[in-house]
């Protein structure tokens, strides 16, 4: 008898020796939380970052889920894990696993030093986060790239008509100035007759694409025999100018297309930041509801993406309403 | 008489090409315009024979989009696309609008009333290639199609996991093509990259 519980000391006291050897912590538990066996280093973290011992394991872990590091708690199906900083700098992580132990179930504690890990996943965010940085900025830098390439087209432009002119007002200064004969002032006339010619050639090469859009869509509509009309300001942004020119042309073909119309009147005012817009036409009465087909429908997916809206009236031939935000 | 519309942004071409036409009393210019979003309305009443469609229009509206769309609804207009853009796509992409002739303006080996004339007795005239340009070290003609697909997602602003998704290819195939098309041309970076290609225009991504 005595023999056997030496045994058992004996051999309790090894398992205890091996465990404590273990780098690690480890404990293992029933499911009410008492503790079957944990060795010193679990004890020691645990005493660190809760002020005891483990006595309930079920309690120190709710202890820990407290005192883990933000948005660090992990559940998957094998494991649950979290990961708590100690005073002295270092970062463990805590895992949570159930264990089937002879038809009954035991619960299982670790606690691993992770602090290198820890640290090289932070930086890697920050890498990641200024790699991001760095995309963005390479984005806003290609947008810059096109725009500086049209600008430097004009400015070259600019700079030949600009270095002409200097020297043709430098050659009519002498020719003010000193005494000349005829000949003189006949090539000083020719020279500024060319450079006449050449600026209209120049201010029209240099020309930034600002001609009238309404003048170019009254053009078109009077070729396929529809007087359009505008009525209140335009809008000056580009963006409310293209949605509005986008809109016109869709109600524009489909006034002719489908109503027969030979009359489309546009009309914008402003409000409240926003133009609100009404498109008319003469054409034929349209029972509702209208059939969005796929210019309509794609026009109301352009319209809406950029904050616009888009609704009909039905008095007669069918009004198309929208409203444009200003930025 | 052939019924003429010229869709061209800068007003000197615009006045070149009417003069040229007036020259032949074939063709008749119905009307000159800007924008090529304009275009299908102008053809509405069947007025329209022929169309002289440059790609990159005012407001960025696409000549190639458009023609598209004419060529759906109004399959008897006949179109030439007209381009000084040496970006490579173009010629595939009128090809698949459904154009009938392709014209490079800045090349002069063929005149305008010739592309005309040729198109409207039913010919489709089509240059073999776009122009050679020279990118760093490197030649346009000599990147293979998939690196042009690459060269041109670059120059639209994606990263390379993006560029993998709507390229269908794996993250490590887009490094690999990037890698050798730095390699051919020579250049430390892809931003040094982008800004040769789109300065010499060899892609415009909006068209």
């Amino acid at each position: 008898m005595l023999q056997k519980l030496k045994e058992r000391y004996h051999i309790s006291r090894m398992i205890r020796n091996a465990i404590n050897t273990y780098p690690d912590g480890i404990c293992f538990a029933a499911t009410d939380g008492r503790p079957i066996l944990a060795n010193k280093k679990i004890n020691d973290v645990c005493y660190e970052l809760t002020g005891h011992t483990i006595t309930n394991a079920t309690a120190m872990w709710q202890t820990l889920m407290l005192k883990a590091l933000p948005q660090s708690h992990e559940d998957t199906k094998e494991a649950e894990s979290i990961l708590c900083r100690i005073e002295d700098g270092t970062v463990w992580q805590f895992q949570r696993r159930l264990l089937q132990v002879n038809k009954s179930q035991i619960t299982q504690y670790e606690a691993s030093d992770i602090t290198e890990l820890y640290e090289y996943r932070n930086r890697l965010e920050e890498n990641n986060r200024r790699v991001a940085e760095l995309h963005n900025r390479q984005r806003e830098l290609l947008r810059n790239i096109v725009q500086n390439n049209l600008d430097k087209e004009l400015l070259s432009a600019k700079m030949r008509i600009h270095d002409v002119f200097g020297r043709l007002l430098i050659m009519t200064k002498n020719v003010l100035t000193e005494d000349n004969d005829e000949q003189n002032e006949w090539e000083l006339f020719s020279a500024w007759e060319n450079v006449i010619a050449d600026m209209e050639n120049a201010a029209v090469a240099t020309e930034t694409r600002e001609v009238s859009p309404q003048k170019e869509l009254i053009q078109v509509a009077d070729l396929i025999g529809c007087r359009v009309e505008f009525q209140g300001r335009q809008p000056p942004e580009r963006k409310a100018l293209l949605l509005l020119y986008a809109a016109i042309r869709e109600a524009l073909t489909n006034a002719v297309k489908h109503a027969g119309a030979d009359k489309l009147t546009i009309s914008v005012s402003e409000n409240n930041g926003r133009y609100d817009v009404e498109i008319r036409n003469n054409g034929r009465a349209v029972n509702p509801p209208i059939q969005e087909g796929g210019g309509l429908s794609s026009l109301r997916k352009r319209l809406e993406q950029d904050g616009a809206t888009m609704s009909y009236r039905y008095n007669g031939a069918v009004t198309l309403i929208l409203t444009i935000p200003k930025e | 008489m052939v019924n003429v519309l010229i869709v061209e942004d800068s007003r000197i071409s615009r006045e070149a090409f009417e003069r040229h036409l007036s020259a032949s009393p074939e063709y008749f210019v119905i009307a000159s315009i800007e924008n090529a979003a304009n275009a299908e309305i102008a053809c509405m009443r069947n007025k329209i024979d022929l169309i002289l469609m440059d790609v990159c229009t005012v407001d960025d509206e696409s000549g190639l989009v458009a023609a598209a769309k004419i060529k759906r609804n109004y399959p008897h207009v006949k179109i030439i696309i007209m381009t000084s853009m040496p970006e490579h796509s173009f010629i595939q992409k009128a090809k698949d609008s459904g154009c009938d002739s392709f014209w490079y303006k800045e090349q002069g080996n063929i005149s305008l009333l010739e592309i005309c004339d040729r198109t409207m007795n039913g010919e489709f005239v089509w240059p073999d290639n776009s122009p050679t340009i020279i990118i760093g070290l490197a030649k346009s003609d000599e990147f293979t199609d998939r690196e042009l697909d690459v060269i041109r997602a670059l120059a639209t602003g994606y990263r390379y996991e993006e560029m993998a998704a709507v390229l269908y290819m794996s993250p490590n195939t887009v490094k690999y093509h990037v890698k050798n098309i730095l390699q051919k041309t020579g250049f430390r970076s892809t931003i040094q990259l982008v800004a040769e290609v789109v300065e010499k225009r060899l892609v415009l991504p909006k068209y």
